[in-house]
């Protein structure tokens, strides 16, 4: 049988030649952004794909929505217009609060907080890599956001974005082994660094000594430290303080009060520099 | 050129490969989710390989990158291997019956994975289970389908 004529020689030069290509790639990616609009054009492709394998969930939603009855439906209704009277009455008292808090801090000449401006985006239902804590979501650089962009659910910090392509973004867990976020205990003020462990329930708080003052149920919140984030928002509760008398460090473990893994809507939020300036060091 | 006629016919069998490798099927069976995209690669790599082949199987790589949000080349070093690969093992591919290219097939798959997972591993830290072999093994089930689903669905022949 004859065989097409590949040029069996230059094929292996040209695989070698793509090798080499990877590797370039791979370090450009990992240590510079210079490929930011690389990734945006294969993300215009992409965008397509997932769509479509989006669909079949959203079909779901949507005969979910057909055969709800009209009862259940007047529930949920009736719940949200409590919830929203509840949340307005809040709302009041946090007025004035901010009120409040901008004439102390007027007083002690202290930096006036900047404000933050919110979105809220959707989840895209597509499977990612299994072994990464990390979620797509239907926003991306059309609505402004950014890499590094911080992301909220309705109850604490969730993660951040780590690609924003045209029409979706990649937003990166609290719980991915490789994502830390800088912490503060609510009780004293005592700072720490919330590294992610892989499970959507768990999370590592690294370096305290058995000095330090940390004990269960302990509130976390973003420290603002680093400046991606915006300080003061829920990030989750001391869950188990170990002491190892062999090791320099204590194990503690934390439980992220965000849904990790549950959320179908997450809020995108941009925070102004001079909120960061002013949230820096101990008070 | 006949290429130019084929052309749409690969491009849209690449992209249903990968719209089925990232349709969500629920935690459990995500791991075994055949990886389409590499094995209407292999299909392509054997069949029409002056038009894919390594170059092919990079391009379709740094798509898996992005789709996975993983750094970029990682999938597409994985891809161009196994087009690279695939096109050298023609004549296994030309000689065998159904089921001993699925051996064959098996062996290129596990091959990708283990350089993707070690370059992900090495990149991050990241666990690899023993799901992310053993879930290799439904490829030997998903060959034959994808063999016959391009072979009947496709006018592109091998030429002989």
């Amino acid at each position: 049988m004859a065989l097409q004529r590949v040029p069996q020689s230059s094929s292996f030069a040209r695989f070698f030649a793509l090798v080499l290509i990877c590797a370039v790639i791979m370090f450009a990616d990992t240590r510079t952004s210079i490929l930011e609009p690389v990734r945006l054009g294969l993300g215009s492709i992409v965008t397509p794909i997932h769509f479509v394998a989006d669909l079949p969930s959203e079909i779901g939603v949507l005969l979910d929505s057909w055969l709800e009855s009209e009862e259940s439906v007047k529930g949920i209704y009736d719940e949200i217009v409590d919830e929203n009277v509840r949340l307005r009455f809040r709302l009041q008292r946090m007025q004035a609060l901010e009120l409040e808090n901008r004439d102390l801090r007027h007083i002690l000449s202290a930096p006036r907080r900047g404000d933050t401006r919110s979105l809220v985006g959707g989840l895209v239902e597509v499977s990612l890599d299994p072994y990464k804590q990390k979620i797509l979501v239907n926003r991306g650089v059309s609505d402004g956001l950014y890499v590094g962009q911080p992301v909220f659910d309705p109850d604490g910090v969730l993660g951040q974005v780590t690609e924003a392509m045209p029409f979706t973004s990649a937003v990166m867990l609290i719980t991915d082994p490789s994502h830390a976020l800088p912490v503060q205990v609510t009780r004293h003020g005592l700072r720490a660094v919330a590294i992610g462990t892989g499970q959507p329930d768990r999370l590592r708080i690294v370096y305290l000594t058995p000095n330090d003052d940390i004990q269960k149920g302990d509130r976390l919140v973003t420290s603002g430290l680093g400046g991606r984030f915006p300080a003061g928002y829920p990030v989750g509760r001391v869950a188990e303080v170990v002491e190892d008398a062999g090791e320099p460090f204590l194990k503690v473990t934390a439980r992220p009060v965000a849904q990790v893994g549950h959320n179908k809507h997450v809020l995108f939020v941009w925070h102004s520099v001079a909120a960061l300036r002013d949230d820096e060091g101990p008070r | 050129m006949k290429g130019l006629v084929e052309m749409p016919w690969i491009v849209l069998s690449f992209f249903v490969a990968l719209v089925l490798d990232s349709v969500p099927i629920g935690e459990a069976l995500q791991a075994f989710n055949p990886p389409w995209t590499l094995l209407v690669l292999i299909y392509w790599c054997w069949i029409v390989p002056a038009h894919v082949g390594p170059f092919t199987g990079f391009f379709v790589g740094l798509l898996l990158d992005t789709m996975s949000a993983s750094v970029l080349g990682v999938h597409g070093l994985g891809g161009s291997l196994v087009g690279f690969l695939a096109n050298r093992l023609r004549p296994i591919f030309n000689t065998s019956s159904l089921w001993q290219q699925s051996i064959v097939v098996l062996g290129l798959v596990l091959v990708y994975k283990a350089l993707v997972g070690w370059i992900q591993s090495f990149l991050a830290a990241e666990n690899l289970d023993m799901t992310y072999w053993v879930s290799s093994l439904i490829v030997i089930l998903a060959w034959p389908l994808v063999y016959t689903l391009l072979k009947e669905l496709t006018p592109i022949r091998r030429r002989a």
